[in-house]
């Protein structure tokens, strides 16, 4: 907000500051001051971030000016705000308005009346400070209000008389209540509103005048032809004007500062300013009094802190003399008390006060009061604000054992009506206060007095059940502190804490490094393994990018609910594409079952379409990343350690939703010869990546891919299987489908796999184990094999590991030809592949001699050719 | 005594000094390697000179060759030296040759190594989270789509206030709005790393000290300053004693990790509503060292995180006892850190993922 600095200062004259100086003490001690704004040779606008906790009383001049004179080390009660002389007429206010009140969330309504006033332009001083401040000038009356308001932070509002409804009594009527449903309302800017039974209006007897707290009717608004007045000067709850204020979207500088929550006491404070100000320059008569609705009644507030705990909190020795004088400086009243003697204090007067229950702990007390309310009341008058039920307050305080009882602890009892809950099954109904030798100040529903029990009876049976202590102050000496009606916002001991310490002054409190007990960190595998991985890649040539956590309708689209099609092998172990086969069946395991099969959690307020759904796989995101750097590199090699989401089954589950952390890989290829070099490239990257996790057993099972949520239609149905390890399954791998590629007009070949990292990291492990190196020297033969070409490298070389036995150390396939159509004349049909491998055979004790190799290796032959593969001997 | 030599030893005798100087002008006169060969054949071979002159010594009489034959053999173990010292010569003189021949371009690029690159946003996260773990503290996680409770309530934000405006959030569309499931929570996409803070000390008892990186959104329209996501890291230190004072010499030891031990920290009251007392903290301008400039906007400040001492609703919601201990917390933007540092103009570029971006990190 913006502030003028010559009109702070008319507030708070004893500041010698310049803007700059004042700036500066503002933003260490008070506000950021964003900057400030020459006007003229000596005074200057200070735009000033007011923190939301100040809303309240500093969206004001005066508010300001104490600040001012805090940070000048003034006391604010040097602050004064220059009145305006008023005359009031004989006629009375009573006489000619009436205001009800019918709702609670007004607390506060004073009215005034003036007639006879003039509406025409303000005066030059007024119309200067107004739109300097960045208002537009309309008139002297809508001036008045706005200038009151910069100046005491309380919205005003006037009403012309006479177009408010007349009531049968002859006087006027204003009514403060909620609105009818369907109520419409035609404001000052020529909008309409509907509204509804959450939003509070000012009415008169027949419609809704202004939306309270927000903004005036058109129909009862002022023009230049008004001749009579109603000045309002209300305090209106901020939660109901903050809902209305955002079910109709309309913000406005009154809304705000309701919002906030305003000191009660500043409406009549703002009335009698703005009533001098109006009879000033716009002349008329002001009716004697102010007509006055609400149920507010003027309490003080306390807050009770010990000087250790300040001190203690800050980590600095400010001393209680320093502590006091801040705390004055603020507008506070202080007393130091000790904490059993104020509290029989406070009791005693309240001794033989009747038993009401459910009695108001505000409005009633302390006139009456059940168990709870005279025990929040004491307390509330010692300064510390607890709950208002009983099982609530046995869990404010600290858990007390009986035989650890204090003066001041609170004590339990199931009572007549108990509230549960889980932390207490059998209940908590009754509560007093122990005050010492033995005795219960309590508010008894049998009494049906406050009444002093013997502690003895607190531990009976039945309604008598003991149900536990609890400690609300730990020190004996405190500092109770009256707070100032417009600072709102001091309520805990830790709020006079910030007070103190920031107008000591933070760069005065010294830094002093913890002392910690040396410790090993907490172990976080899932975050350490991560790292290693993230360095695997990128060392293997992949860039780390960081897409969005959501998709749009374009991409949840390529996601059908069901799997459109499966993969199936048949006895001879060819593979076939199955329409829909097993349709809402197992495949759909893995989006939870939802009986809509949409495993989308959607976003109630996307910011647009295409961030509209929450992600529930990285690989949207790597489409756009090679669609995006296709143009710059043939080969691109991305990865992305992200979280994704999914609904679960409700009814199968606890949690409705799976957040994962996944690891993905995506690899491009856009020219290559052999259409398979993507998929078995990124195989190449994951087998490494593995094996640097201490993973050496990982294979890909192609068998019936669960590819969890749902994913099966961005593969290549015949290109694509689970990551599983053992038998455990931490992921998947596949081919991107090339009518996929082309909705993203990338052409070549695109893989990608994605492992559930939290899964990973409980199967990864660094521990190494040395083998070590045999003495004797190896043998190495060759076998070259030609086999069906779906028949799985896999299966053909565990085959010749367990014929081979303890002496083939090591098998290696170094060679792979698959036969082409177009190449048949190489002695090799399209249906087959030739595979070579490197046997290498070796013993730990002793030489191995050729003839023991070579039994070996017509075993092994032997074997392979009784499974009808063609041996080809070299 | 000087005994007359017969007249063929005389001849022999002539023949080899004859032979060892023809043999001496052949193989010098020898340029290179294939010459020096032919010359080694017409010396030693079968048919060479000085073979030749080896086999006729079984012409001769005992006596004779017992005068010559020495002198023969010392002849040829001559000339095979020459012709070796010759060969090592021009060996020696053709490889200066060729060496001379060889010169490369040192200039010329190495062999392309393909490497990947790390997020900047990475980067910086460990950047971070190393310096405070060699301070003690442990790196913890949590979700990103979050309940209304963690996000909100625990954290001393109650429903309908005011404060809640400083975060603007998506929320999760709920199932059916007609439901209205007691205990059915509202689910979001937290809007800060702060729910971390609760979720751990409900399983956590104190002291303790811990820091929680992640991903965080905010509903807002996107522009070279605004995005729909980005990165915090969040600070909790709870224990008996822990004060203000402890909170300045943290975050000061650790903006001197990252910004360099010459540089200076400011602290400025703001407020969060879960922390009490909450400031706000500048480091001096690592660019320009305090004497202003751009990217300081010349004010030689910039303002780089908060932070407070945690305020006793947090501590009540997770059931601590708040008369015994207390706790400092502290929350940074990773993305601006990140931009500050590398000089980045438009958050966007962080999740544009281009890789003429990417590339330079």
């Amino acid at each position: 907000m913006k502030f003028l600095y010559s009109w702070i200062k008319e507030y708070a004259p004893n500041t010698k500051l310049s803007p700059q100086e004042a700036a500066k003490l503002l933003t260490f001690k008070s506000f950021e001051v964003e900057s400030v704004e020459k006007i003229g040779n000596k005074d200057a606008i200070l735009h000033i971030d007011i923190l939301p906790n100040r809303s309240h009383d500093a969206l004001s001049h005066l508010g300001i000016a104490r600040e001012l004179a805090l940070v000048s080390g003034l006391d604010v009660s040097k602050v004064k705000i220059t009145k305006y002389p008023l005359k009031e007429s004989k006629q009375k206010t009573k006489d000619v308005l009436e205001v009800e009140v019918s709702t609670s969330s007004c607390p506060r309504y004073v009215a005034r009346v003036v007639k006879g006033i003039k509406v025409v332009p303000s005066p030059a001083w007024l119309k200067e400070k107004i739109e300097v401040l960045g208002l537009n000038s309309i008139n002297n009356l809508v001036d008045a209000t706005n200038y009151v308001m910069l100046a005491l932070g309380q919205p005003l509002h006037v009403f012309d008389l006479d177009k408010l409804s007349d009531s049968t009594s002859g006087k006027k009527k204003i009514i403060v209540r909620f609105a009818r449903k369907g109520e419409k309302i035609e404001t000052l800017d020529d909008k309409t509103y509907e509204l509804n039974d959450q939003m509070m209006v000012i009415a008169d007897l027949k419609n809704p005048q202004a939306i309270a707290g927000i903004k005036g009717g058109k129909a009862a608004g002022v023009s230049i032809k008004t001749k009579n007045i109603v000045i309002e000067s209300a305090n209106f709850e901020g939660t109901p004007i903050r809902k209305t204020s955002r079910a109709l979207g309309l913000r406005t500088d009154a809304s705000v500062r309701f919002e906030a929550g305003l000191d009660p006491a500043l409406a009549n404070q703002a009335m009698e300013l703005v009533v001098g100000l109006i009879q000033k320059i716009a002349g008329g008569e002001v009716l004697q009094g102010q007509v006055i609705g609400g149920h507010w009644v003027e309490r003080p507030v306390f807050v009770s802190v010990a000087v250790e705990k300040i001190q203690k909190l800050i980590g600095c020795v400010i001393s209680e003399k320093e502590t006091v004088k801040i705390l004055q400086n603020i507008g506070c009243e202080i007393k130091k008390i000790n904490f059993e003697k104020k509290l029989n204090e406070i009791i005693k007067p309240l001794l033989g006060k009747p038993y009401k229950y459910g009695a108001s702990a505000t409005l009633d007390a302390p006139n009456q009061f059940d168990c709870s309310g005279f025990t929040s009341y004491v307390f509330r008058k010692l300064g510390v604000e607890i709950p208002r039920v009983s099982i609530d307050q046995r869990f404010f305080g600290k858990e007390i054992d009986k035989d650890d009882l204090c003066t001041g602890d609170l004590v339990f009892q199931k009572g007549g009506k108990p509230h549960f809950s889980e932390k207490i099954k059998e209940g908590v109904g009754h509560v007093g206060i122990y005050i010492g030798g033995g005795k219960v100040a309590h508010a008894s529903g049998q009494a049906k007095k406050v009444v002093v029990g013997s502690l003895k009876e607190w531990f009976g049976n039945g309604e008598k059940s003991f149900r536990g202590a609890a400690r609300i102050l730990h020190d004996k000496d405190l500092l109770l502190v009256k707070i100032p009606s417009w600072r709102r916002d001091l309520i805990l001991a830790e709020d006079l804490v910030e007070e103190v310490a920031r107008l000591y002054g933070l760069e005065n409190i010294k830094e002093i490094m913890p002392h910690v007990s040396l410790a090993l960190p907490l172990e976080n595998p899932e975050r350490d393994w991560n790292l290693l991985a993230k360095s695997v890649l990128f060392n293997n040539g992949f860039s780390e990018v960081k897409n969005y956590s959501f998709i749009g309708e374009k991409e949840k689209n390529i996601l059908p609910p069901h799997p459109e099609s499966s993969v199936l092998k048949d006895e001879r172990g060819q593979y076939h594409l199955e329409k829909n086969l097993q349709k809402n069946s197992d495949l759909c395991a893995g989006c939870g079952g939802l009986s809509d099969g949409n495993f989308f959690i959607e976003l109630a307020n996307p910011a647009n379409p295409e961030l509209k759904y929450l992600r529930p796989t990285l690989v949207f995101g790597f489409l756009k990343n090679i669609a995006l750097n296709y143009l710059f590199s043939k080969r691109l090699l991305f990865f992305e350690s992200g979280n994704t989401f999914y609904k679960l089954d409700e009814k199968s589950s606890k949690t409705h939703h799976a957040e994962k952390n996944i690891l993905g890989g995506a690899i491009c290829i856009q020219k290559s010869k052999d259409d398979k070099e993507a998929f078995y490239e990124l195989k190449g990257f994951l087998a490494d990546l593995l094996s640097k996790m201490g993973i050496d057993d990982f294979w890909l099972d192609d068998a019936n891919p669960q590819i969890v949520p749902n994913l099966n239609s961005v593969f290549h149905p015949l290109r694509k299987a689970e990551i599983k390890i053992g038998e455990t399954s931490v992921g998947y791998t596949g081919e991107i489908d090339q009518s996929l590629l082309k909705k993203y007009d990338i052409s070549g070949r695109a893989a990608i796999f994605e492992m559930d990292f939290k899964k990973l990291s409980e199967i990864a492990s660094a521990e190494k184990e040395y083998v070590s190196v045999s003495k004797y020297p190896s043998i190495i033969r060759d076998v070259s094999l030609v086999v069906d070409s779906r028949k799985k490298i896999d299966d053909v070389q565990s085959l010749i590991e367990s014929v081979g036995g303890g002496l083939l150390l090591d098998s290696d396939l170094f060679d792979i030809y698959e036969g082409l159509p177009a190449q048949a004349g190489e002695n090799l049909e399209s249906s087959k592949k030739s595979l070579a491998f490197h046997l290498i055979f070796q013993s730990s004790k002793r030489t191995l001699k050729d003839e023991e190799v070579d039994k070996v290796m017509n075993d092994i032959i032997l074997v392979l050719e009784k499974e009808g593969f063609e041996v080809r001997k070299s | 005594m000087a005994e007359k030599k017969p007249k063929k030893t005389e001849e022999f005798l002539l023949k080899i000094k004859e032979a060892q100087e023809e043999a001496e002008k052949i193989v010098n006169q020898s340029k290179n390697s294939v010459q020096l060969e032919n010359a080694r054949v017409k010396i030693l071979g079968r048919s060479g000179f000085v073979n030749e002159i080896l086999k006729s010594l079984a012409d001769l009489s005992v006596q004779e060759r017992k005068i010559v034959g020495p002198k023969a053999q010392e002849l040829k173990s001559k000339i095979t030296n020459l012709i070796e010292d010759k060969k090592e010569q021009i060996e020696k003189e053709f490889s200066q040759e060729k060496l001379k021949t060889e010169w490369i371009d040192v200039s010329a690029p190495g062999k392309k190594i393909e490497r990947g690159h790390l997020h900047p946003l990475t980067q910086m996260e460990e950047k971070i989270s190393s310096i405070f773990e060699k301070m003690g503290f442990s790196v913890v996680g949590g979700p990103e789509m979050e309940s209304e409770w963690y996000n909100f309530d625990a954290l001393n934000i109650p429903k309908d206030h005011p404060a809640r405006d400083l975060w603007d959030t998506f929320w999760i569309k709920r199932e059916s709005e007609n439901i209205k499931v007691a205990g059915a929570e509202n689910f979001l996409m937290r809007t800060h790393t702060s729910p971390v803070q609760v979720r751990f000390m409900e399983k956590h008892q104190p002291p303790f000290q811990i820091i929680a990186p992640g991903r965080v959104f905010r509903f807002e329209n996107t522009d070279a300053t605004h995005e729909v996501q980005f990165y915090q890291i969040e600070g909790l230190m709870v224990g008996k004693d822990v004060s203000f004072a402890n909170m300045k010499a943290v975050i000061t030891s650790f903006l001197k990790g990252v910004f360099g031990t010459s540089s200076k920290t400011r602290f400025r009251p703001s407020f969060f509503p879960f922390v009490e007392p909450g400031v706000e903290i500048d480091v001096s301008c690592f660019n320009c060292g305090g004497k202003g400039c751009g990217i300081c906007k010349h004010s030689g400040w910039i303002e780089i995180m908060g932070a407070g001492m945690v305020h006793p609703a947090v501590f009540r919601a997770v059931g601590y006892d708040t008369s015994e201990i207390s706790g400092l917390a502290f929350g940074m933007g990773l993305d601006r850190l990140t931009m500050l540092k590398y000089k980045i103009d438009d958050v966007r570029l962080l999740y544009q993922n281009d890789l003429r971006f990417l590339k330079q990190f």
